[in-house]
This record gives structure tokens, sequence and C-alpha cells, in this order.
């Protein structure tokens, strides 16, 4: 408790001298009022584009050190200038922190895999990315491999046309034959078989082809959301490299803008561009502007932002502490920066089912909750830009994400009630409890730690950090035989609604890790796969997370409000979206198609 | 000769041996299954799903028949495949032992061209400020982690010099000057770490023998320094410090971790953590069992040298 009190006049130190130093906030956000999120999820606060050489010096210099303001004044999109021709060439060079698994989508949906395979691939259909958009939250469906398509009014028959003369990769053993429509029945049929990509595309019954540049899809259930199942990473698979391998763990081909020249476990891959590809932006240009794309594996942060400060490389995902140093050592760099979708693994999980447990109680995990400050948290590591974390994308069923206050009066920080919560509860003097960790980022670390001293000195539930390494933890959190805690995520790189809000949520879903087992849930969840219309669909995601919110099988905790990308001062149409990428890299691989190089 | 080293190698194969039955069984006592953890990803992890990747792996026979299996293509030096990738290990091993090998080499080389002159020279100049001084740097060297060293140099070097040699593995055909840049850094860090314990060594030693009896008689006669230290004294300090150099080169074979992550050097090392995180454990057993070899070796190596810098020692 003494430990807690010092960190709070620490914190209060801090927040009362940024305070003093910031620079007024608009009046006009919805949030400003809130619990510390005051960001408007689509305009920057001021005039100043940092998405231009400079403009990020320029808005730090103004914002006088205030990191809220200058977080907040972050441009949230590339600088789009149709008047200006892209110019051609150029490698774009990044470096990645993960070494690939494999290359396997239906296998795997690791980061570091995805890094390889979206320059090289295309969808069905994608989500709009660079300049197509000025919206980088709410999803928005392009064709992409599918040039147009038609859902029948039960929202269960989908019928998609071709783009024809879309050719493959001229690799071995396709040899750049012209992708057609029993590529896709293919597609979806390996990933109905593999792990990864399953519960998405169970829904798919029966594919029909009637033709080299049709294919119609009968799904199981009303989907009016089905495209962005298909925009998820379910990028279309050749079937000769399955016939020749067995599987995709060690060749990419694809129809996409870069082929992959050569690629090295722990080294990293180079890509160049593809002479074939189909694309052309809204002026007839053929796409990708660039030659070529690298990236170089580099597992450490330092080395990653020495190579960024020297021009190594083209972007850094640099934590916000390295944000003035790489200002003052670089002025130029370009910043942008798209809102935080409160989808993080800073959240916790219970072990609620195994006889005896205290959390089976919903008073002992409301209580917990209540015990947590989160608005010190996120003054203190965020510099109070921060979302509170509820494990919902917020950008499927809201305008913005919701302030401390909106999220219900168990994310109040409420030491006394959490207190008599426990009490009634039979835990008076608290207990102790196992506590799973595995960091995924050092502020991920600071924020659990933060959070479990609070709930230690306020309600006596002391949580005892168990480290484990990446094996061990995934396999306890996913076979739900962790002790007591742990550190939660619901899979993440995925930006299907049905994923979040049935499959995660339902008692007999396939990804229910927290074991949400609620009727009322499961009756929503029931209620969202029969609804066909979009906004009925919302409606009734929304009542399923009032009701989440409220029987706190989860506990969402801080975590930072924005995601910034950091660029050199030449890139140019790189930018990523809320859900499922930063940046063009990653996930956002298919962004990289529009990419270039201002020199 | 001949026979000692006969022996020597069928101890070797009995050492081995012993090595694979505890890799073997070690790594399938560390908690975390390899298939669940290769499933996961997905946030579900399906009964039916995990046996039939058990199956497609192998891992659903007898632990002595699977041990059994390897072990009859490691004779044949097959190395087997990876459970996550599915690219073969041997090749995969192949590239990056040339990798590892020139770090360690390099590393070693400098540690040898390091601590061998500021040994002599800490010893023959002791307690002045030249011992001082050797004895100052191998002190900072022991003592500073090389992973913070490397990280400070690519900080300052960033920062004031606007330049880092360059990240990511340059092959020595692409570009063989980048590539010299490339390794010139991690080795020096190395380099100066492992002659900080041999400097320490040689000093050390070389202070023993400085005070043996030929010696003073050497000075008696009338002998010059250099003689006495390089003809005399030297030769005899050296098996200590041959020793510890040779289990350091045997452990920069198994790949620094830290270092090739730092500067991004696809090596051994990287490689073996990769695989203990996913629990590869056909990468595992195959890197413990290279590293094992590699061991064996240097410790012969090491003791056959005995014999030159000491022709006393005899191999019966």
């Amino acid at each position: 408790m003494r430990k807690h009190r010092v960190l709070v006049f620490l914190v209060a130190v801090v927040a009362v001298v940024g305070l003093a130093c910031s620079s007024p906030q608009p009046a006009a956000s919805p949030q400003a009022g809130g619990g510390g999120a005051a960001i408007d999820p689509l305009a920057p606060s001021t005039a100043i584009a940092t998405n231009v050489p400079g403009g990020a010096k320029k808005l730090w210099d103004a914002s006088n050190g205030d990191f809220k303001a200058f977080l907040n004044g972050l441009s949230r999109s590339p600088h789009c200038d149709p008047s200006v021709d892209p110019k051609r060439g150029g490698v774009f060079i990044v470096m990645g922190t993960n070494n690939p698994p494999h290359f396997d989508p239906g296998y795997t949906l690791a980061g570091g895999a995805y890094s390889f395979i979206m320059p090289a691939h295309n969808k069905l259909v994608r989500p709009a990315t660079g300049c197509e958009t000025n919206d980088y939250i709410k999803f928005q469906v392009k064709p992409d491999l599918a040039e147009s398509w038609e859902m029948s009014s039960d929202a269960k028959t989908w019928t998609f046309k071709l783009r024809k003369g879309v050719k493959w990769h001229n690799l071995p053993p396709v040899n750049g034959r012209e992708f057609e429509a029993s590529d896709v029945k293919f597609t979806i049929e390996y990933y109905q078989k593999g792990t990864e990509q399953r519960g998405t595309f169970l829904q798919v019954e029966r594919i029909e082809v009637p033709d080299k540049y049709t294919v119609v899809m009968h799904l199981s259930r009303a989907n009016p959301l089905f495209l962005e199942d298909l925009a998820s990473p379910a990028v279309m698979l050749a079937r000769e490299v399955a016939e020749k391998e067995g599987d995709f763990k060690k060749t990419i081909i694809g129809t996409g803008p870069f082929m992959l020249k050569s690629f090295r476990s722990s080294e990293g891959g180079e890509f160049v561009r593809h002479p074939d590809y189909f694309a052309k932006d809204d002026k007839g240009r053929q796409l990708p502007y660039l030659d070529g794309h690298k990236i170089i594996l580099v597992n450490d942060q330092a080395a990653t932002i020495a190579a960024f400060r020297t021009g190594q490389i083209h972007n850094v995902p640099a934590p916000v502490d390295a944000i003035p140093d790489l200002l003052r050592s670089n002025p130029d760099i370009i910043m942008q920066a798209t809102p935080g979708i409160q989808v993080s693994t800073n959240s916790w999980a219970m072990n609620h089912w195994s006889s005896g447990s205290p959390f089976a109680d919903v008073r002992v995990r409301r209580a917990i909750s209540m015990a947590i400050d989160r608005k010190t948290i996120c003054e203190a590591l965020f510099k109070g830009v921060c979302m509170y974390a509820t494990a919902f994308p917020w950008p499927y069923i809201y305008d913005r994400g919701l302030t401390l206050e909106e999220l219900g009066p168990w994310y109040e920080f409420n030491p006394k009630e959490a207190k008599r919560l426990m009490a009634e509860a039979g835990y008076t003097n608290g207990f102790k409890t196992d506590f799973n960790f595995y960091q995924y980022a050092i502020t991920g670390r600071q924020v659990h730690e933060a959070a479990s001293q609070m709930v230690k000195d306020n309600i006596g539930v002391e949580m005892v950090f168990n480290p484990k390494d990446y094996s061990v933890y995934h396999t306890e959190y996913v076979t739900r035989k962790f002790p007591g805690m742990t550190v939660a995520w619901i899979q993440g790189s995925t930006t299907s609604f049905d994923e979040w809000f049935y499959e995660a949520q339902h008692s007999k879903g396939t990804k229910n890790l927290f074991v949400v087992n609620d009727p009322q849930v499961d009756r929503l969840a029931d209620e969202l796969r029969m609804q066909t219309d979009i906004k009925k669909m919302q409606e009734i995601a929304r009542k399923e997370v009032d009701r989440l919110k409220d029987i706190m099988f989860q506990i969402g905790l801080v975590e930072i409000g924005i995601q910034f990308q950091i660029y050199q001062p030449t890139v140019r149409q790189c930018h990523g979206r809320a859900i499922g990428t930063s940046g063009c890299v990653g996930y956002g691989g298919t962004g990289l198609q529009q990419v270039w190089l201002d020199k | 000769m001949q026979q000692y080293i006969l022996r020597r190698f069928l101890l070797a194969i009995v050492t081995l041996i012993g090595v694979s039955l505890m890799v073997f069984a070690i790594i399938r006592m560390v908690p975390g299954d390899v298939v669940v953890t290769m499933a996961a990803e997905s946030g579900n992890v399906r009964p039916e799903i995990i046996e039939r990747m058990r199956r497609e792996l192998g891992l659903d026979k007898s632990i002595l028949e699977q041990y059994g299996i390897w072990v009859s293509r490691l004779v044949t030096l097959d190395l087997g495949t990876s459970i996550i990738s599915n690219r073969p290990i041997g090749e995969e091993l192949l590239q990056r032992i040339p990798i590892t090998l020139e770090l360690a080499i390099l590393s070693t080389v400098l540690a040898v061209l390091l601590a061998i002159p500021l040994g002599v020279i800490s010893a023959t100049r002791q307690d002045t400020w030249l011992d001082y001084a050797g004895r100052l740097f191998a002190i900072g060297g022991l003592s500073a982690p090389d992973f913070w060293i490397a990280t400070m140099l690519l900080l300052f070097m960033s920062l004031w010099l606007h330049w880092i040699p360059p990240l990511g593995y340059i092959r020595p055909t692409e570009d063989l000057g980048a590539h010299l840049v490339q390794f010139a850094f991690p080795a020096a860090i190395l380099g100066v770490r492992l002659s900080a314990t041999s400097m320490r060594m040689m000093r050390s030693t070389l202070l023993e023998v400085l005070r043996e009896d030929y010696i003073r008689t050497a000075w008696a006669k009338g002998l010059r320094e250099r003689a006495i230290i390089y003809r005399h004294a030297l030769k005899n300090s050296m098996i200590p410090v041959v020793t510890i150099l040779g289990q350091q080169l045997s452990r920069q074979l198994g790949g620094t971790v830290v270092i090739e992550t730092i500067f991004g050097l696809p090596g051994v090392g990287r490689m073996t953590l990769d695989a203990i995180t996913l629990r590869d454990y056909p990468v595992i057993q195959a890197n413990v069992m290279f590293l094992a070899a590699v061991l064996v070796l240097m410790n012969l190596i090491v003791d056959l040298s005995y014999g030159f810098f000491d022709p006393r020692i005899r191999f019966n």
C-alpha cells in the first residue's frame, strides 16, 4: 500500500508537470472529458502535418515536450497528393523481428510469416489501404482477385466474379499460369483442413465453380460480413505447390505484387516486383511502384533503431520513449498514427472453471478490476494517451474507443467497493494466486506489474508472477491449463467480426479462450449469426459487449492509445489500419503495392 | 601417439552416445508441447487435430522407437527435418556453421593477439602502471556484458557517426568489404571479452614461471629479457592459456546467441535458441550433437597441442 501511495504520488507529480506544460486540448473531442484517452480517432488535434518530412519535428517543438499533445497531433493518414506522380524504383527495406516458422498460411498466423506471405499474395478482397481511404478505422473492402460479388438475400450464398488475366508468379511448379476459380476452391478447402484458418472457413459448406472466372460459395449460416473473413489473412494458394511439396511451408508463390527472390532462415529475404502483376493505380499506372522489398531479420530493438537512424531501413517500430531522441537525430522523419483498438495482450484471464477457484465468483472478478487504477497507469506509462483494453475491437461497433466511464462500473477505480465485494465473496484478506506471464513487450510487463501491485495493495490478491517461455505460455493458455491467472489475448490477426463476437465468446466457440459460459452471451452470439442486417448485428454485438463487461471473465488493462509508424522522409503512401495491420508491412503487406520512395 | 588418438576417439563415441541420450530425454521433459504450440496460434486446439499432427510428425511412437529412429539416421549423418519449418536440418546447419565459425575464429584470433602481449607486458612489468592498465582492461572486459557493449556501440555510433556496420548478414561473395566490416565489430566485442580471461591466465602463469629456478639461471647467464621471455618462459606458460582458449573457441562454435541476435548474424546460436523456443526437437538434438562433437574434437586438439608446448609430455 505504501509502495502504491509513493507510485501514485510520483505519477501525480509527473502528471501535474505535464499538464502545466501542455497546450490546450481541442474542445470538440468526444472523449475529452473521459478517462484519459482524449483522441479523436480520425483527425489530429493540430494542423501540423507530420506525414511530410520534418512535420513531426515541428509538431514536437510546438508541443514543448508534451507527449500527450504530440501523440494526439500526429497525422492519421499518409500524405496523399494526386497531383504528384509516384516515382518508380527503389527497394523498401524493413527489419523483421520474428523468424517465420514457415510460410503456410493454413498452419500459421505468425506475424513473422505474414511479413513474407503478404507481399507475394492476393486475396479475393482486401482492406482499403494507403491513399485509398481517409478512414483507417472502419473496415472498407476493395476488390482484389475478385472484381465483383453478389450476396443472396439470406446472406448464405456469395457469388464472386474473378478478374481475367491474373498471372501467378512465373516460378516452378506454377510457371506463371492464369489464376482461376478452381484455385479459390482449392484454397478454401485447404484452409478447412488446416489449423489456423479452419475456424473462419468451416462456414463454407459447398463451393461451385460454374466457369473459369466464377466462384459460388454456399455458407452454412447467414453471414453478411463474409467479405471481412475473406479479407483476413486468407491469401490464395497455388495447388501445384501443395501437390509437389505436400504443403506451403517452404515455397511462396502467389499472384501478388512481389516475388520472393531469396529467403534464409534468421537472415531475411528479398522480393522483386512481379512483372506480370495485374493491378494498376487509379490513373492506370502499373503497380507496384517499387522495384523490390527486403526484410532483414534482427530481433533487437536497439539495433533496429540504430539501423533506422543510419538509413539502413525505411521504417521502425519504436517505443514512445525513443521518439524524442529519434527526432533529435533524424529531424526529417515522417510519423503517422492509427488509433489503438483496445485489443492487446494487456489483459488477464482467470481460471474460473477449476473446482474451488475463487475466480468462479463474479464478485471476485469485479473486485480485481475495481482495484486497478487504470488512469494512473495510463499517465505513468503511456503519457496519458491510452486505450482501456476490453479485448473487443471497437471499430466494428463504435465510432471511437470507449472512455473509462463508458466501460461501466467495474472499470472504475474503487478500492473501497472492491474490498466490500471481496468480503461478500468470503475473501476479506485476499488470497494468493499464480500468474502465468509472458513478456510480449516491455510496456506490457510494466502494465502487468503496476496493475498486479495495485490489486495486492488494495484487496490483498497476490499474483505470483510465473514467467514462462513462449511455448509453455501458449500451451497452457490455449489448453486452458494455467493454474490461476494469465496474460491473455484473443487471436488478433484476423479481421473477422464473427471470430470476435461468436467464436471467442460463445460457450461452444472454437476460440473461447476465456471460457465464457453465459447463457445471455450465448443467446446474443446465436442471434448475431441469424442476422443479415449489419446495423442490427452491431446493435446485438454492443449488447454482447455490455454483458461481457458486466460478467468480467476477462479483465482489460491499459494499452497505448495509438499505433504510430515512423518512416524515413522518402517513404510515401505507407499506412496501417486500426485492425489487423501496422504500416504496410506484416499483415499489412497488401499495402506495399502502393508504396513509393521519393528520391 | 596413434594409440592415444584411437583411445580418445573411442571415448568420444561413448561421450556422444551419452550426450544423445541426455539431450533426447531432457528436451522431452521440458514443459511445453511442440504440437500444441504449433496449433496454439489459432487459439483452437482440437484433440483430433493434435492427434493427426502427432502422427504426421512421428511423435505418436514410443520414446524408445523415436530414439532408435533418430540415432539410426544420425550415424548416417542424416540430421532429419525441422518439425516446424519442414526444412532439412543438415542444410540449415551447413549454412549457419560458416558464419559462427568465422565469428569464433576471428574473435579467438583477436583474443590471442590481445591476451598474450598484454599478459606478457603485465607480468614482466608487474606493479607498474602498465600492469595496472592491463589488469583494468581485463576486469573491464570481464565485467561488461557483451550485449551491453554491443548495444552501446551501436547507439553511440549511430548518434555520433551516423553510421553502423550493416545489419543482416552479407555474404563474402556478395560484398567482401561489407562482409568484413560487418564481422569486425561483433568479433572485436567478443574478442575483447575472451582476451580478458586469457590475459589474466597468461599473466598469472607467466609470473609463476618467471619465478622458477631455470629462469633465474637464465638471468644469471646474462641472457636478454626478450630471449628469456619468448624462448624459455612463454612456452612453459602456454598450457593453461591454450586450455582456456580451446574451451572458449568450443563455446563460440556453439554460437553466441546474443551477439548474433544484435548484429543480425544467422549463426548456430540463433538457430538453437529459435528451436528451443518452439520446441523443435530434431533441431535441438542436431545442434546439441554438433556442439558436443565440436567440444570433443577441440579438447582432443588442445590435448595434443600440449606436446608441442612441452616436449616432456608423452601420449602413451
